[in-house]
């Protein structure tokens, strides 16, 4: 296990080591190569390509042999696409691939919003490695002989959320130092980068993952860590995650966690993923659609629930089971999207209702990313629901 | 003499010496002069030459200078406007006679202020040091400044936008100007006119720094009398200062203001106006008809540089000085300056009938109000309190709105002004300052009302802004204290001090259960249910860091407060909620004697634990914290500078935080005096036992010094 | 010594009162040693800080009640200063970074890196992290949480991050994702009154069932509310039987008031009159949002059930955009407009639009 540790994370000093059995699963199962990488053919394929044509021309010392040949080269490139689809991991692997790990700390520089970096550190630290000409290593320590190609990689991850000013500076570092530097975007929002810088770079969206792949990696991952899973556990994280992977796993990590820590083992149980990923329970759901009016499929449940307290109509019938909710402590935009799968599912109500619902869904939704207060915005929804239906 | 004679002669190895009294040889000097001296009557003939020639000779020679200065008035007699403020900056000017030159000029007295009959100023300088000229601008402050200071004999030293305006140069520049008494080569005693003070906002320490300074310097006595034995004590003002400004209300000359004599300036009367720029035109040979040149004075709102400018400007093009031609050059030239007020009058009252002649606007023009009212907003450069003054005023007009259809409407353009205002700062996008002003013009056509209410300054924001940072302040004070009262009882007291906890349910709750009914009597006849309720609320208190503390009411009665005063988050226009029972000062007293006494007793016995355990070392005690303190001994080693020792040096360390804490709590705070260092006493007590040293306190309340006696230390156990 | 609230509160997972299960998956984790970065959520006064203190409790034993509070000075990078209060022990740390608005991603950027890069030096000490518990998470700009997320991930080694929030929503998806969620819903009404019950033992006297019911109705869910109400009226009056008149906090019997003034007359006049009250209770420290739904639940209450659904829907809106907007009061008024407006149409029919133009 050590081994692969080791190229792992050789940016993190050793003394920040972590005993591999707490690590989280997400780093420890980080793609090592790009072949590795779940689901994203597309650019898989591209890349690789880059790969093997710098690995067969082998050119890193002659850089006019490499000027005639452009095409060979990895462009300035922009990986955009929503959280745990692997653009993260894509990167790291590439450019592992490229420099070994020898090389990796003195040609890659990786940049988060962690970091500090407003203008000034554009201005100085990533100008500062762009400029760097690159040295070339023949021989890595490790025996194996990398493409090593001519020019250093720096990664911006989260890009999205550098500052327009510190983007704007970034135009002209881009391209001034193109020859030996290459630029990798990493941004969840494509729109939230500066035309110009997206401008030049190519582009690879990495697309949500499907759920034939995330089921493949979720066993082998289990099967590494000798979890035990059902296949209804592995549907719940999928379905929870909604493709994104590193939330699968993440969950997956916890419910083990949690699993192994009682005191008998327990098996790992759908409800449980359900509850770490702070999905709301499906009956607190219904009884509240049924509260808007929404005629739930029923199942027996359902009933019982509706003869034993009268429901009361109306606002103040709504209300109150907003305030229940509310007190129970579940995240709005949780329930939200929960009840808007079940309207936009739902069997019986026409198209123009489901419209007008998914209407208040967005402008609710839009209100609370922008912090507005939960239990309004529920009770709003709700109200409005309700009037969109009767 | 000697350097004179020598001057010329240069290199002598002795002279040099002498040859740096003068930066220029004298040779040099004397040939500038005599060249100035030409160039003055080149000028005077040029000008003359200009004046006098016919107005059909249109190939005059180039002139440099500007016309606004060319008819800068020269003497007093010249100055245009309202005599009365002339008169007023001279009367102060002159005031200083008496300090500057010394002498006595009775006329000028006793036609000055009433109160210089008790003017009892060792310097006999007027009653305010600074004389402060307000006024739009274009209208001659600095002209006036300058004339009547030359009037009055004096050099002028002028500060003005151009120079750095810093808390130094006040040092650097303005004190040695005051004090040199007079300018180097001249025998005038200077006077100090800083213009444009108001703009001296550039770095808000820096500006402030300037006037605190400026201020300061006014105040300055020396420390003696004998004012020039000793140079190093600052020495007073003794000549004057004139600030000038424009917005006698900006937020940087709040503190000039108390101080100053503030003059303003009015629009001079348009006739005098015209007939000046009618002499002007005629001096220059500028054709001009009087009704272009009123239409002027009118669009400049008496702005008389911009008059001349704008002559000068159509001289320049070689145009006739007609209504027409002046309405094109002066477009948009006096909306860039409008005040707050005058911006709010203008979207809540239509244009004046005068106002839209002066300007030029017919009927169809006045109904696109938009850009007009847009550039107006714009130009104020404080679109917010705009905003503000549209809010605080909209609701005034009684205007017949059934349904609330205008106000709703208004609300919907103030909110939308607010989100995008809101996110501009937020986003840091900029860009969308321009769209600003647009919300805010929509008021117009909504509430325009003609003779309707003037509208005011708006205020009601900022009082909100100082009690809401009064309160603020006090729930700061109040989650400081259960933050430290927190780590003394090992409690989690923080816990309540997080925000909204703190506002929304401690505060109004603490209150209820601090003031339960507790009948004013004595504490040794109390009954025994009424026992408990006292102590209980006694610990609380203690607990919670929460005091009473005697005061002196305004009108001399003794009351007790609480500190920090939260029973100001129970006041809600100034009542009390009427559930909490009304606190009494027999109450408060018994309340605040018992806290006291707690206080002591648990000082007393700290003092007495950290005694008993430094004297023996480390006995097991049953005493649950040294317990505890023992069998964490492991933990508590870490956290200690020197890792030998034991928990004791530790526990010294919490002891003496203690007692300071205390000291600082209630230091000067006459009723709990005694307890201030109540930590020493007790050891003197102790010792007391073997050595018999009486230790007394006294205590003074209020002056009198009546009521003293020995109280020996065990009156406060 | 001190007040009940603080005086009762369970020191130990053990001594908590409700949410068995979820005590038990927290002993459970802490004593797996494979603890991982949490997020406790959940309505206030259900009960989080308590639960924190409990786990740090069981993760370190005593000593993580021995605390001492800082102020730390952070700068920013235009040369402002901060002031932090920071409350630590020898194996957590506890900061509240919006005590510092829009600049705090400076404290956590600066504090964890600093945290993170010292070692835990007590050999005796049982877990090899220390914990960063983050008090008002949901607050944390998206900067902070922005720099969060990666912070996270590269400091595991010797820290642990405990995020404290009344809600998810505002918070960050990759946060989310990194953390174990641990949703404290508020008690039930019958698990408080077994609260209530249990502190009037500890105190040694009796507390009628109606006496708690009522505190608890009051309550709504808020347990450290309902201890709070609870010694306010034993403070006030002793035996606690009988009818027992349950204070509202001021401003909310203040907000109620508002509500009457809208209710009451529709005029300009009245506009004023209730701005010159939204100002005192804003002057007050009582967050805008907060004024504005108590308002609204008490207009609410009065009028007829047609307008209900209006009114709480721009109560909505204007609350919306009042988080957006930095003018508060103008949304305040805004809705108050709104509703003069509504329920004067209502009460006078609708013929009025008509009669007005």
């Amino acid at each position: 296990m050590d081994s692969f540790f080791k190229p792992q994370a050789p940016r993190v000093p050793q003394k920040h080591a972590v005993d591999p059995q707490n690590q989280p699963w997400v780093e420890k199962y980080r793609p090592k190569t790009i072949d590795d990488v779940s689901a994203q053919e597309h650019t898989v394929a591209v890349l690789r390509k880059t790969l093997t044509s710098t690995n067969v021309k082998f050119i890193w010392m002659n850089v006019d042999l490499v000027k005639l040949n452009p095409s060979s080269q990895l462009p300035h490139m922009l990986f955009y696409g929503p959280p745990g689809t692997g653009k993260t991991s894509t990167i790291l692997a590439l450019s592992r691939q490229l420099f070994g790990p020898d090389n990796f700390r003195s040609r890659v520089l990786e940049l988060n919003a962690s970091d500090e970096r407003g203008i000034s550190i554009v201005r100085e630290k990533i100008k500062d490695f762009a400029r760097q000409t690159p040295r070339a290593q023949k021989v890595s320590s490790d025996g194996k002989t990398y493409p090593c190609p001519p020019y250093k990689i720096i990664i911006l991850d989260e890009a999205d959320s550098m500052t327009q000013d510190a983007q704007a500076a970034l135009r002209r570092i881009m391209e001034t130092y193109a020859r030996i530097t290459r630029f990798c975007l990493v941004c969840n929002y494509v729109t939230r980068i500066i035309e110009p810088l997206a401008s030049r770079c190519s582009k690879f969206r990495f697309k949500p993952l499907d759920p034939s792949s995330t089921t493949g990696r979720l066993s082998q991952i289990a099967s590494a860590e000798h979890v035990p899973v059902s296949d209804d556990v592995i549907q719940a994280l999928i379905s929870t995650s909604q493709g994104d992977l590193r939330r699968s796993i993440t969950y997956l990590q916890s419910a083990s966690r949690l699993s192994m820590s009682s005191d008998p083992p327990s098996e790992i149980t759908a409800s449980d993923i359900q509850e770490i990923a702070g999905v709301v329970p499906d009956t607190v759901i219904s009884g509240f659609a049924a509260t808007l009016g929404i005629d739930v499929a029923t199942n027996g449940a359902m009933d019982v629930d509706g003869q034993t307290q009268p429901k009361a109509k109306g606002f103040d019938g709504v209300r109150t089971k907003v305030k229940e909710i509310i007190r129970e402590g579940y995240s709005a935009s949780q329930i939200l999207s929960q009840l808007h799968d079940l309207v936009i599912e739902h069997p019986t109500l026409t198209a123009r209702q489901k419209a007008r619902c998914a209407l208040i869904f967005a402008e609710a939704d839009k209100a609370l990313c922008d912090g507005a207060d939960e239990e309004l915005w529920i009770l709003e929804v709700a109200l409005r629901v309700h009037k969109a239906l009767s | 003499m000697y350097t004179k004679s020598t001057g010329s002669g240069a290199a002598a190895p002795g002279g040099s010496k002498f040859g740096k009294l003068l930066d220029v040889p004298i040779h040099r000097l004397m040939d500038q002069l005599s060249t100035a001296t030409a160039e003055k009557l080149a000028h005077d003939d040029a000008q003359g030459a200009s004046s006098s020639a016919v107005p059909a000779h249109k190939i005059d020679q180039p002139d440099a200078s500007l016309w606004v200065d060319r008819y800068r008035p020269k003497c007093y007699a010249d100055l245009l406007g309202d005599d009365r403020v002339h008169r007023e900056v001279l009367a102060w000017v002159k005031e200083w006679d008496q300090c500057v030159f010394g002498r006595n000029k009775g006329k000028g007295k006793k036609r000055a202020r009433p109160e210089d009959g008790e003017n009892v100023d060792e310097w006999r300088r007027p009653q305010e040091k600074i004389l402060l000229l307000s006024g739009p601008p274009g209208l001659g402050k600095t002209t006036l400044a300058h004339v009547v200071a030359q009037h009055a004999g004096y050099n002028v030293f002028e500060i003005n936008a151009s120079d750095a305006r810093s808390a130094q140069i006040v040092e650097d520049r303005i004190r040695p100007a005051l004090e040199s008494g007079s300018a180097i080569g001249s025998s005038k005693p200077s006077l100090v006119v800083i213009d444009e003070i108001d703009g001296a906002t550039g770095g808000s320490d820096h500006s402030s720094g300037f006037i605190q300074k400026l201020i300061s310097m006014t105040f300055e006595k020396p420390k003696k009398k004998g004012r020039k034995n000793d140079p190093k004590s600052s020495r007073p003002l003794l000549r004057p200062i004139i600030c000038i400004c424009n917005d006698l209300y900006a937020s940087s000359l709040a503190k000039l203001r108390p101080i100053a004599r503030i003059v303003r300036f009015s629009r001079p009367n348009d006739v005098h106006l015209v007939r000046r720029l009618r002499d002007v035109c005629a001096n220059e040979g500028l054709r001009a008809d009087s009704r272009a040149l009123t239409a002027l004075v009118g669009m400049a709102q008496g702005d008389l540089r911009g008059c001349l400018n704008t002559l000068q400007l159509l001289k320049a093009r070689g145009k006739e000085v007609t209504e027409p031609a002046v309405r094109r050059a002066t477009a948009g030239m006096k909306e860039a300056e409008a005040s707050l007020t005058t911006v709010l009058n203008d979207l809540f009252s239509p244009l004046s009938r005068k106002r839209a002649k002066e300007l030029g606007l017919t009927e169809d023009d006045e109904a696109r109000y938009i850009g007009r009212l847009s550039r107006e907003v714009e130009g104020t450069g404080a679109m917010d309190r705009v905003a503000q003054g549209c809010f605080e005023h909209y609701a005034n007009l009684h205007q017949h709105d059934a349904n609330f259809e205008r106000y709703m409407k208004g609300q919907e353009w103030l909110s939308a002004y607010d989100i995008m205002s809101g996110e501009m700062r937020s986003e840091r996008e900029y860009a969308l300052m321009q769209y600003l002003s647009y919300p805010l013009v929509a008021f117009y056509p909504l509430f325009q009302e003609r003779g309707g209410p003037k509208v005011e300054r708006p205020k009601a924001d900022w009082e909100n802004y100082q009690k809401t940072k009064m309160s603020e302040e006090i729930y700061k004070t109040l989650a400081r204290g259960l933050r430290t009262a927190s780590t003394r009882h090992m409690g989690d007291f923080r816990h309540l001090a997080s925000n909204g906890v703190l506002q929304l349910e401690f505060a109004p709750l603490i209150n209820r259960i601090i003031s339960p009914p507790i009948r004013p009597v004595n504490s040794q006849v109390i009954r025994p249910g009424e026992r408990i309720l006292l102590s209980r609320l006694v610990d609380i208190m203690v607990a919670m860091e929460l005091r009473f503390i005697q005061e002196k009411a305004e009108d001399g009665q003794l009351v007790y407060r609480l500190d920090p005063p939260i029973d100001v988050f129970v006041t809600y226009d100034g009542k009390r909620a009427s559930d909490i029972s009304v606190s009494r000062y027999a109450v408060r007293h018994l309340v605040a004697a018992e806290i006291d006494a707690k206080l002591i007793s648990r000082d007393a016995d700290s003092s007495e634990r950290y005694k008993r355990k430094s004297n023996f070392f480390r006995k097991a005690s049953d005493e649950g914290e040294e317990a505890q303190e023992d069998t964490e001994e492991g933990d508590a080693k870490l956290t200690e500078r020197n890792p030998g020792s034991d928990a004791v040096p530790r526990k010294r360390a919490r002891q003496a935080e203690m007692t300071e804490k205390v000291a600082t709590d209630f230091f000067g705070r006459p009723i709990l005096v005694p307890k201030g260092d109540s930590n020493k006493p007790v050891s003197g007590h102790k010792t007391a036992q073997e050595q018999k040293y009486r230790v007394t306190y006294r205590f003074n309340e209020g002056n009198s010094a009546a009521v003293r006696k020995p109280v020996k230390v065990d009156a406060f156990l | 010594m001190s007040l009940w609230v603080d005086k009762h509160r369970p020191r130990t997972l053990d001594e908590l009162h409700y949410h068995h299960g979820l005590s038990a998956r927290l002993r459970a984790l802490a004593a797996s040693g494979d603890f991982p970065h949490m997020l406790f959520y959940g309505p206030s006064g259900a009960g989080k800080k308590t639960r924190i203190a409990c786990t740090l409790r069981e993760l370190f034993g005593k000593g993580v009640e021995k605390l001492k509070i800082d102020q730390r000075v952070f700068m920013t990078p235009s040369k402002r200063k901060l002031d932090v209060n920071v409350v630590q022990s020898n194996f957590h740390i506890e900061i509240t970074p919006s005590e510092v608005g829009n600049y705090d991603r400076v404290v956590i950027q600066e504090l964890l890196k600093e945290i993170a890069q010292t070692q835990q030096v007590d050999l005796n000490a049982k877990q090899r992290f220390k914990v960063v518990i983050i008090n008002e998470a949901d607050s944390l700009t998206r900067d902070a949480q922005a720099a969060l997320r990666r912070t996270m991930e590269k400091y595991m080694s010797n820290m642990r991050i405990i995020l404290c929030a009344n809600s998810t929503s505002r918070l960050i998806a990759p946060i989310r994702s990194r953390c174990l969620l641990m949703r404290v819903a508020a008690p039930s009404p019958q698990e408080m009154e077994k609260v209530l019950q249990h502190v009037a033992t500890r105190e040694k006297f009796h507390l009628p069932d109606e006496a708690a019911h009522a505190i608890v109705t009051d309550s709504g869910g808020n347990m450290r509310k309902a201890v709070l109400v609870f010694e306010a009226l034993k403070m006030q009056s002793t035996d606690l039987t009988g009818s027992l008149a349950i204070a509202k906090p001021d401003w909310e019997t203040y907000c109620a008031k508002v509500a009457e003034l809208i209710l009451g007359e529709q005029s300009p006049a009245r506009v004023m009159e209730v701005r010159a009250k939204l100002y005192e209770l804003l002057s007050h420290c009582i967050p805008a949002s907060v004024v504005l739904k108590t308002i609204a639940e008490c207009v609410v209450e009065r009028v007829d059930e047609s307008l209900k659904a209006d009114i709480m829907h721009w109560a909505a809106i204007y609350e919306t955009r009042m988080r957006v907007g930095s003018k508060k009061i103008f949304h305040l008024e805004a809705w108050v407009v709104k509703v003069m407006s509504l329920y004067k149409q209502f009460f006078y029919g609708l013929d009025m639009s008509g009669f007005d133009d």
